[in-house]
């Protein structure tokens, strides 16, 4: 008698548990939820000018221009710190919209400038290297999604995926224009980094 | 190691000493010393791997942030210059491994969980150190490094092995320097204990010691002097007693011997005595055990003194109460069985008050088993002391003995209830036994008072007696067994009776004939009986045949003078032919007709004695044909003259039969069914067939008639019965006495019904034809 009860209440809870499993596991929420957790490890691994950096109590920036593909990805990391600073993500329409909006053009600009680490999405591959002109003398950590991110845009660092797994390029040289010391760890573990001469021994 | 001392010459005892202290201080030193080095490398080594530790985790920290553990391996790799490394491992935040070095690739498995508390830990020979991956303040994983102590036994070892030869080469030293110095103290005591055993040795006592310095020795010494001045004078008094003492331990010493060797002989002559006795006691036991009864022996006062295997099995006592010896444990098991205790203990307590006497007696069993048990008193040279008791099985003879005795009774019980009587003798013709048939028979009140004796000596008469015993002894000779001998015998209430005898030999169990057994029946009546019934038969027959005789000659002879009256009666009719009154021509018309009637009944006569005399033997007749002869010939005229209607619906069997006979039987039951009709009536006779019982045919012959009163129907058959009178319907009354006589000839019966005004149905039954028949009537059914 008791052995059937048991049995019935397992199939039930079952019924329900298997399709959340799957849903979680879908591999592309799982990608974004790596890109977001990256996105932070960036900031512990690079190192911006005091002056950008500001005083301790102001937190670090990142914001997301275009159309943003993470959606619940950084719940995982929502409150998490970085150098003692708190994280906080701004959202950003994408540049053709925001330039719609003339009024706002300018101020929408100046706020992407503050921000200490820029994701360019996907839906901005065409005008990219605009972006990152717009930012270029703001110590902003550009980061992207797309190929041709490092040599065409000119942005500083790009995700890529390799054997199904997230990795990133550096572009040294932007790094350097955009004055932001990037730590040789990260150096070591970008999949190609160009420009600058850097310990490539670290790559064999 | 005290003890062990003590006993050792001062010189070496020194030396031990010196050598024990030096070598117990050394060896104090060197286990500290390795102590101490072994704390000091363990801590160095966790600390240099600690390091090594931390250096990896800080290494790896950004391998382990974006997942690359390609790169923490790679970190990990370094570790390969440290040979005493076997793993590293870098885990993730919850523990699992995440990147791996293994040394020559040794597969390892370390649980980060369990040093991550204490950062490190020794265990297996392994020191395994774990430090965590700290970026930006928050723990990402752990390193995990396992060291293997190896190298660092080895040189615990070979720190070992220079301690023991630095023990080996001190204690060589210390020995060497303790063998010189201590002559210092062992020599003057050395030549004092010279001197003392010299002293002991040759009684001298005259000699002296040197005195060499003035320590303790010194003293000794001196104290040794004065002592032996003073044994010196006690000696000399000494030797004087011991002489006289000599003497008498010499004496003594003689007497003790001469006891000594009486006390040697008496011991011999003990022991043979001795083996004597065993021998004897373990026949005595074997013997004992070998019996089927169940011994036991007790002392006057009931004490059990010994008893054997098979007592214990008879009354299921367990070997553990027997051992005890306790009798009234045993007597206890012992009751419980009885059916009778209390017997059983009055006749303990008589033969225990008197110890002489002896019984046998039978003890019955709540299981009904039966043991028998004798007593005896038990003698030592004439002395009782004790008692025996054995005990035997008996049941199963008692139980035989029972079932032989029921098995007598019974046969007793059925030779003395069966009508015959019986008797059985030995070779030499002397009875053995009898019933109480037999008994009465033979003139004695009781069965038993036969034994012995022979038939002389019995109430038959002597040629009686001749010929039984003759018999007898043939039955007995020729081992065959004689039956239905019909033989005389004067009984003893005087009966002459006839006796119906069978005899039968008697053997043993190898098959010789030991006697014989008879047995008869008393057919006097019986014999009676059948003589007054042949006696009645031959009558019978003489009688028979006597009137078989007289009807055929008289029915010949009448008819002789009765066809002369006929004869001549109708030539006076025809003479006196319109001469005669009315009156006379009727009274010779009545005195024709008497003549002829007469004839007709003669010849009717003739015809009943000869279905006896004159029969052929039977054989297979055609009923049908004899209807059809019938109908053509002896019928053919009535039944014309009648229109009478005859019907055979169904052929007619066959019969084995007297086929005249048959052909007059059927004659006269169809001419019997035209006769007597109605006048004006047709008449109409019908004959059917069926199969009756025995094998018999009935034949029925139905007519449309007058039919027959009840009352008559059996008187009908009865010759010169008639129920009408001659103006009614002519007759002589013989027909159906005819039938009735040839049906009876054939094994058959005859019969009618009828009832009255509605015709009757004559019916008889004859012999089918065995086989033949059988089909025919399957055939007509």
């Amino acid at each position: 008698m008791k052995i059937k009860v048991y049995i019935l209440v397992f199939m039930v809870l079952a019924l329900f548990a298997v399709p959340q499993a799957r849903a979680a596991d879908s591999t592309s929420v799982r990608e974004y939820q790596v890109k977001a957790a990256f996105l932070y490890n960036f900031i512990m691994f690079v190192d911006w000018p005091n002056e950008k950096i500001g005083s301790n109590n102001e937190p670090i920036v990142i914001g997301i221009i275009g159309k943003d593909p993470f959606e619940n990805a950084f719940d995982p990391v929502k409150d998490k710190q970085a150098k003692d600073r708190k994280v906080i993500i701004k959202r950003f329409k994408g540049l053709e919209e925001l330039k719609k909006d003339q009024a706002t053009f300018n101020q929408e600009i100046e706020t992407i400038r503050k921000c200490h680490l820029l994701f360019i999405c996907r839906s901005e591959e065409k005008v990219a290297k605009e972006i990152i002109d717009l930012v270029k003398n703001n110590n902003v950590l550009t980061v992207g999604d797309m190929p041709k991110f490092l040599e065409v845009a000119g942005g500083i660092i790009n995700f890529v995926l390799e054997e199904q797994k997230v990795r990133f390029e550096i572009n040294g040289t932007a790094a350097k224009e955009a004055k932001l010391q990037i730590r040789s760890q990260l150096l070591r573990l970008a999949t190609r980094v160009i420009g600058e001469k850097l310990p490539q021994e670290a790559k064999e | 190691m005290t003890y062990f001392l003590r006993n050792m010459a001062i010189k070496y005892k020194l030396m031990t000493i010196v050598m024990v202290a030096c070598t117990i201080g050394l060896l104090l030193a060197g286990v500290t010393f390795i102590g101490w080095e072994q704390r000091v490398l363990r801590s160095s080594m966790v600390q240099n791997l600690s390091t090594q530790a931390g250096m990896i985790a800080d290494n790896s920290k950004a391998a382990l942030a974006f997942e690359d553990p390609t790169d923490a391996e790679k970190t990990l790799q370094a570790l390969h210059v440290d040979q005493s490394i076997v793993f590293g491992g870098v885990y993730t935040k919850d523990n699992k491994l995440f990147a791996a070095y293994y040394r020559n690739n040794v597969k390892v498995e370390v649980d980060p969980t369990e040093f991550q508390k204490t950062g490190f830990g020794f265990k297996d020979g392994f020191l395994t150190v774990s430090n965590p991956i700290v970026l930006d303040k928050e723990v990402t994983g752990t390193v995990c490094l396992r060291m293997d102590l190896a190298p660092m036994h080895a040189m615990l070892k070979r720190n070992v092995q220079i301690i023991i030869i630095v023990l080996i080469l001190s204690s060589l030293a210390a020995f060497l320097v303790s063998s010189r110095l201590q002559t210092v103290i062992s020599k003057p005591i050395l030549s004092l204990a010279k001197l003392a055993k010299a002293v002991s040795d040759k009684k001298d006592y005259s000699a002296r010691a040197m005195k060499q310095s003035n320590d303790e020795i010194g003293l000794l010494i001196d104290a040794f002097n004065e002592m032996l001045e003073q044994i010196q004078k006690r000696d000399s008094e000494l030797l004087d007693a011991k002489e006289g003492l000599e003497i008498k331990v010499e004496e003594r010493t003689l007497e003790i011997t001469k006891a000594n060797e009486q006390m040697v002989r008496e011991i011999d002559d003990r022991k043979k005595a001795q083996d004597e006795l065993s021998s004897l006691l373990s026949l005595h036991s074997a013997t004992l055990e070998s019996t089927a009864d169940g011994i036991l022996v007790v002392d006057l006062n009931g004490k059990i003194v010994s008893y054997n295997q098979k007592f214990l099995q008879l009354w299921q006592i367990p070997t553990n109460v027997a051992e005890t010896k306790d009798d009234q444990k045993v007597l206890e098991f012992v009751l419980d069985q009885l059916a009778e205790p209390e017997k059983f203990i009055t006749e303990v307590k008589r033969l225990y008050a008197n110890p002489l006497a002896q019984s046998q007696d039978v003890l019955e069993f709540k299981d009904s088993r039966v043991y028998e048990r004798c007593s005896q008193p038990q003698r030592i040279d004439n002395r009782v002391v004790g008692r025996v008791w054995t005990f035997r099985d008996i049941t199963e003879r008692k139980l035989a003995e029972q079932a032989l005795k029921q098995s007598q009774q019974m046969l007793q019980l059925v030779m003395d209830n069966v009508p015959q009587s019986i008797f059985w003798k030995d070779r030499n013709l002397k009875y053995l036994g009898c019933n109480v048939n037999f008994a009465k028979d033979a003139g004695l009140a009781k069965p038993g008072e036969i034994i012995g004796k022979s038939d002389y000596d019995l109430a038959w008469k002597k040629e009686e007696a001749d010929a039984y015993r003759e018999n007898d002894k043939k039955v007995m000779d020729s081992n065959t067994s004689q039956y239905h001998i019909i033989e005389p015998q004067q009984q003893a209430d005087g009966k002459m009776a006839w006796l119906d005898t069978n005899k039968v030999p008697l053997h043993d169990v190898n098959g010789n004939v030991v006697g014989m057994l008879g047995s008869y029946s008393d057919i006097t009546e019986r014999k009676k009986a059948e003589e007054e019934k042949d006696k009645l038969t031959r009558d019978l027959e003489d009688a028979n045949q006597q009137m078989k005789n007289f009807v055929y000659i008289a029915s010949h002879d009448l008819r002789e003078p009765l066809r002369k009256i006929s004869a001549f009666g109708d030539m006076l009719q025809k003479s006196l032919q319109g001469k005669l009154e009315k009156d006379d021509t009727e009274n010779l018309q009545f005195m024709i007709d008497g003549a002829q009637r007469m004839n007709k009944m003669i010849e009717g006569l003739l015809v009943y004695s000869r279905v006896s005399t004159k029969s052929q033997p039977p054989e297979t007749v055609d009923l049908n044909e004899i209807v059809k002869q019938l109908q053509q010939l002896e019928l053919s005229v009535v039944l014309q003259e009648k229109q009478v209607v005859l019907e055979v619906p169904q052929p007619l069997p066959c019969v084995l039969v007297d086929p005249v006979q048959i052909r007059q039987l059927m004659q006269n039951l169809i001419a019997n069914g035209i006769k007597y009709q109605e006048k004006g009536t047709i008449p109409h006779i019908i004959i059917t067939s069926k199969p009756a019982t025995d094998a018999m045919i009935r034949i029925e012959i139905k007519d449309n008639g007058i039919g027959i009163k009840p009352e008559y129907q059996q008187a009908i058959f009865t010759m010169f019965k008639r129920l009408h009178t001659r103006n009614e319907y002519e007759g002589t009354g013989i027909g159906l006495a005819v039938c009735k006589k040839i049906v009876e000839r054939h094994g058959g019966q005859i019969g009618v019904e009828s009832e009255f005004g509605k015709g009757c149905t004559f019916w008889f039954t004859a012999p089918a034809v065995k086989k033949a028949v059988a089909v025919d009537v399957a055939a007509n059914a």
